[in-house]
């Protein structure tokens, strides 16, 4: 009689070797997370396009910059005319959570503690959107594919990505009102069910960060994001602290 | 072309996450440093997307509260506590999303 394997363990055999690896984190991607980045990146092409970027330029930001709110907020402060230093500046300010994402997830993924190259490569692939997967996805996964899974994973979402400020771009001018709507609240929406998702204390600390970070917007501007990371994120580490200790 | 302001927007972002990889280096095999950063990151981006939805800059806010708000609770109410799938509750967040839409308009 055979014995039902939990899903762990079934992750674990399935991913067996790094070919299994690598067509996972494409199959994964391809399945949820790269469509729904697709359409959301289809607005910032409607937006881009608005702004008056060209093309080029509409493609280059999604490929280099590769942070939706950075580049609406580019988008928007191009179209009123704002110079550079104080683009930078707000840039700065709303990436500045790519510092606590990257160094987390490498964490999770890498190997030894040495920097490679294509360190740089994979850290830029990360967005919010990838992070939540692969964070609650890792778990699951032995610790030699992490890193080939990521990059498989994450380069697709990419392209996925590239390809959607592209389209967007294109039908600009025969996307009515409310359809751009949509499409405008799909990556948020999705980021949002990404996270409720979560279990345990992270759950906390999504809960907590989403309402301080809700309640502090007008008193604190661009800063309530991290007055909200450090309530949430420190009373879930609380949290997780305590629980170890009564283990 | 491509405008100074969109290298420079470029550039920034580069060295934040770069900061990320210098970071994540000095974390290896730090655990409890590890899951803090983690658990900031939730944090922040429980923030951002509470922001994204409920107070947007963009065009999203010419909708009324209450539209956004009911979209992201059925979603949430699907994926969270009915257990369904991400894409399930996509779909139902964003079907309530388009007919509050219509009923607005």
């Amino acid at each position: 009689m055979s014995v039902p394997l939990s899903g762990q363990a079934e992750i674990g055999i399935r991913i067996s070797n790094l070919n299994f690896a690598r067509r996972a984190g494409i199959v994964d991607a391809v399945a949820e997370p790269a469509p729904v980045m697709l359409l959301a990146l289809l607005s910032f092409g409607v937006i881009a396009k608005e702004s008056g970027l060209g093309l080029f330029e509409t493609i280059f930001s999604t490929a280099a910059l590769w942070a939706l709110p950075a580049q609406i907020v580019h988008a928007e402060a191009e179209m009123s005319g704002r110079d550079f230093f104080s683009i930078a500046m707000v840039v700065a300010i709303i990436n500045l959570r790519f510092l606590p994402m990257v160094s987390s997830l490498f964490a999770e993924m890498k190997l030894k503690s040495k920097i490679e190259l294509r360190d740089v490569f994979y850290a830029h692939l990360i967005t919010p959107a990838s992070w939540t997967w692969c964070m609650s996805k890792f778990a699951m996964l032995p610790w030699k594919y992490r890193q080939i899974y990521f990059f498989y994973f994450a380069f697709t979402v990419w392209l996925f990505g590239i390809a959607g400020s592209f389209f967007g771009y294109v039908v600009a001018d025969h996307l009515s009102g409310p359809a751009r709507l949509i499409f405008i609240v799909i990556a948020p929406m999705y980021m949002l069910l990404l996270l409720v998702r979560v279990g345990g204390h992270r759950l906390l600390a999504v809960v907590v960060g989403g309402g301080v970070g809700y309640f502090c917007a007008e008193l604190a501007g661009e800063w309530s994001l991290f007055i909200a990371a450090i309530v949430g994120g420190v009373s879930s580490y609380a949290v997780w602290t305590t629980g170890r200790l009564y283990q | 072309m491509i405008s100074t302001t969109l290298v420079s927007a470029i550039v920034v972002t580069f060295f934040i996450r770069l900061g990320g990889v210098f970071l994540g280096s000095s974390l290896f095999n730090s655990e409890r440093v590890s899951e803090l950063m983690s658990c900031l990151t939730y944090a922040m981006l429980g923030a951002l997307t509470t922001q994204l939805l409920l107070l947007p800059s963009s065009e999203l806010a010419s909708i009324s509260l209450w539209v956004r708000f009911s979209a992201c609770a059925i979603g949430a109410l699907v994926v969270a506590v009915m257990r369904w799938s991400l894409l399930s509750g996509l779909f139902f967040s964003t079907v309530t999303f388009t007919a509050l839409l219509f009923v607005e308009f």
